[in-house]
């Protein structure tokens, strides 16, 4: 949404700090995505069993996570609410990232008036509120997960393209596109081979700093009702779920509100690391 | 300049329009209808219903026809076939009554005009989200010009630590855990609804964290790069004081980023947000979307998208026109 390319924009690196930004975020993504898969497993809880004898348990040694109004396992709940927000973030920012670097690319290289047509359509789907485009996509196709991460990733396109489209535009008239031309390679070729593996290092930082904001879309539509359906559960439906009974539950909603925040700082970091290492700054995007 | 903003202010208008557009066939293209969803109302009642609010038009000025099929193979381009349906369907008469000014009327709240709704809540937005525009700005710049000046630091390590945590909590989290601590644990400040500035406080603290540690982060960044820069020393060898250095030359380098992110950022706020209005029970424009859209009250979710759109544009402009008055050099591109 908003916060998206806020962080890209740094240009100033404090010395040697990106190694550990990039370690801890790396880590700490690392261990969560690992529990998050694992844990289920291990746990002997199902996510969607349900024990009338447990209910809202505070939480202790049979429950570490404390149990919900239904007397479900909340750390169980907690993980694999984690596996949907997670691959939420990487499919859906596979979709933009795919989308994106299309279209930024060709409109880039198209130049011209295709270039201004293009362009002009990002604006205006800038100013759409992107929560509409959601509530419409829902009621069109369903709701699906798969639709909810092709939808994000659907609306996140915009920022990519125009980040792709700024370095396409001063890299085409390099002496090696130029190269590339005078050999005889196609537009196509020269988009796909020689200017796409030139933008990957900024798409690279780019995504991983776009996968904390798609999850947070997703959390925030799951918290509105609109994304993830019950029994399934994601970080956002287990808030939203929690929040009623705030004051005499709230392990309901500390838990996987706390999960989700470490997820998105160790995401937050790893993507800040990776730009300060590649030192992709605000005059190589803009 | 002043050129370039009534260019501008020019181009507001077809966008719009487009925007008008793409949303109005959208919204009508979904599955559903403002009185199907309703099981209370007989077939016969919709009917005079939709008659009344004019949805038993056609949608646009053209319907496409099934495709005929033909003996011989032709290709599919020729076998389209359109009805003409005049002026006089949904798309034209919603888009002159906009330009007569007139939101037209509201589906799911009868007898009440979209425009009166929005002029009635959105000002709740717009209160909550300038006072939290105003706090993010002001704090996240105090903020990042000291990490900045004071590099690695105390000062900038805290800054660090808590701008990566302030961006990385969502505001579905934060607004519960607040509301967990000063309402229902302390008994300081009330936990939801509009009343008086007690009321706000929360709230404004939710939806302005993130903003304020994003602002801190562009600041103390910007300002970094600007303190090594040459004019700064050459500011240092005249022997001006250390805070015109700072506050004069370097700020106004600084802030660039900060005032491009800002722009979307207040448009965004200014526009209603959907999980703080939510959380603490805030009639603003944000809560009444979601109900509508679900609800397909087509008129008021179309009023909405277009406020929500100028305001957009509208603060497009304003950055440009703020970052032209800030740095010279842009100035001097867009004069010419």
């Amino acid at each position: 949404m908003i916060s998206e390319s806020a962080f890209l924009s740094g240009t100033y690196h404090r010395n040697g700090s990106h190694h550990s930004k990039i370690l801890f975020g790396a880590t700490l993504v690392l261990v969560i995505s690992l529990a998050v898969v694992a844990g289920p497993w291990c746990s002997g809880y199902q996510f969607d069993r349900q024990d009338f004898s447990q209910l809202n348990q505070p939480p202790g040694w049979e429950h570490w996570f404390g149990t919900d109004e239904l007397g479900r396992d909340v750390l169980v709940r907690c993980l694999v609410g984690g596996r949907i927000s997670l691959q939420v973030g990487l499919i859906a920012t596979l979709v933009s990232v795919v989308i994106g670097v299309l279209y930024g690319a060709i409109a880039g290289y198209a130049g011209g008036r295709l270039d201004a047509l293009l362009m002009r359509t990002v604006d205006v789907l800038y100013a759409l509120p992107f929560i509409f485009v959601v509530i419409v996509l829902f009621s069109f196709f369903g709701n699906d997960l798969w639709l909810l991460y092709a939808a994000l990733g659907a609306i996140s396109w915009l920022t990519m393209a125009r980040i792709v489209r700024g370095q396409v535009l001063s890299l085409k008239t390099q002496p090696f596109v130029e190269a590339a031309v005078a050999l005889g390679a196609s537009p196509a070729r020269i988009v796909f081979f020689h200017l796409v593996p030139n933008v990957l290092g900024t798409v690279l930082v780019y995504s991983t700093l776009t996968i904390p904001t798609v999850m947070l879309e997703e959390s925030f539509l799951s918290f509105l009702g609109l994304g993830v359906r019950p029994p399934m559960a994601s970080w956002g439906t287990l808030v939203s779920a929690g929040v009623p009974a705030l004051a005499v539950y709230p392990w309901q909603v500390l838990f996987p509100g706390l999960l989700m925040t470490v997820t998105l700082i160790g995401l937050n970091l790893l993507g800040e690391g990776l730009r300060d290492a590649l030192a992709v700054t605000e005059q190589k995007i803009s | 300049m002043l050129r370039f903003i009534l260019l501008r202010l020019l181009t507001i208008l077809p966008i719009t329009l487009l925007v008008v557009t793409a949303s109005f066939f959208l919204m009508r293209s979904a599955p559903g209808s403002p009185f199907v969803n309703s099981r209370t109302f007989s077939p016969e009642v919709v009917e005079s219903l939709n008659r009344q609010y004019g949805l038993d038009k056609p949608i646009f000025f053209v319907t496409l026809l099934e495709p005929q099929t033909l003996e011989q193979p032709t290709s599919w381009l020729t076998r389209l076939t359109f009805r003409w349906n005049g002026v006089n369907n949904q798309y034209w008469n919603y888009v002159s009554s906009i330009a007569r000014g007139d939101l037209g009327p509201s589906t799911r709240y009868e007898g009440r005009r979209v425009g009166d709704i929005i002029f009635e809540h959105f000002p709740y937005s717009a209160i909550l989200g300038a006072i939290s525009f105003a706090l993010a700005l002001t704090v996240g710049l105090a903020l990042g010009v000291g990490a900045a000046v004071r590099q690695n630091s105390g000062l900038d390590r805290l800054v660090f630590l808590l701008t990566t945590v302030a961006v990385s909590v969502p505001a579905f989290v934060l607004g519960p855990v607040l509301v967990l601590l000063f309402s229902l644990t302390w008994y300081w400040l009330p936990p939801a609804r509009w009343g008086g500035v007690r009321h706000l406080i929360l709230p404004v603290l939710t939806l302005s964290l993130a903003y304020t540690a994003i602002i801190a982060r562009l600041t103390r960044d910007g300002m970094a790069a600007a303190l090594q820069a040459d004019y700064i020393r050459t500011a240092r060898a005249k022997g001006l004081r250390e805070a015109v250095i700072v506050l004069r030359h370097a700020l106004r380098n600084a802030v660039l980023p900060v005032i491009s992110f800002s722009g979307p950022v207040l448009a965004f706020l200014l526009g209603g947000t959907v999980v703080v209005e939510r959380l603490f029970v805030i009639p603003g424009l944000g809560s009444f979307f979601i109900e509508a859209a679900t609800a397909r009250d087509y008129t008021v979710v179309m009023g909405i998208v277009i406020v929500t759109a100028v305001l957009i544009l509208v603060a497009n402009l304003v950055t440009d026109v703020v970052t032209a008055w800030v740095d010279p050099r842009i100035r001097h591109e867009i004069s010419r």
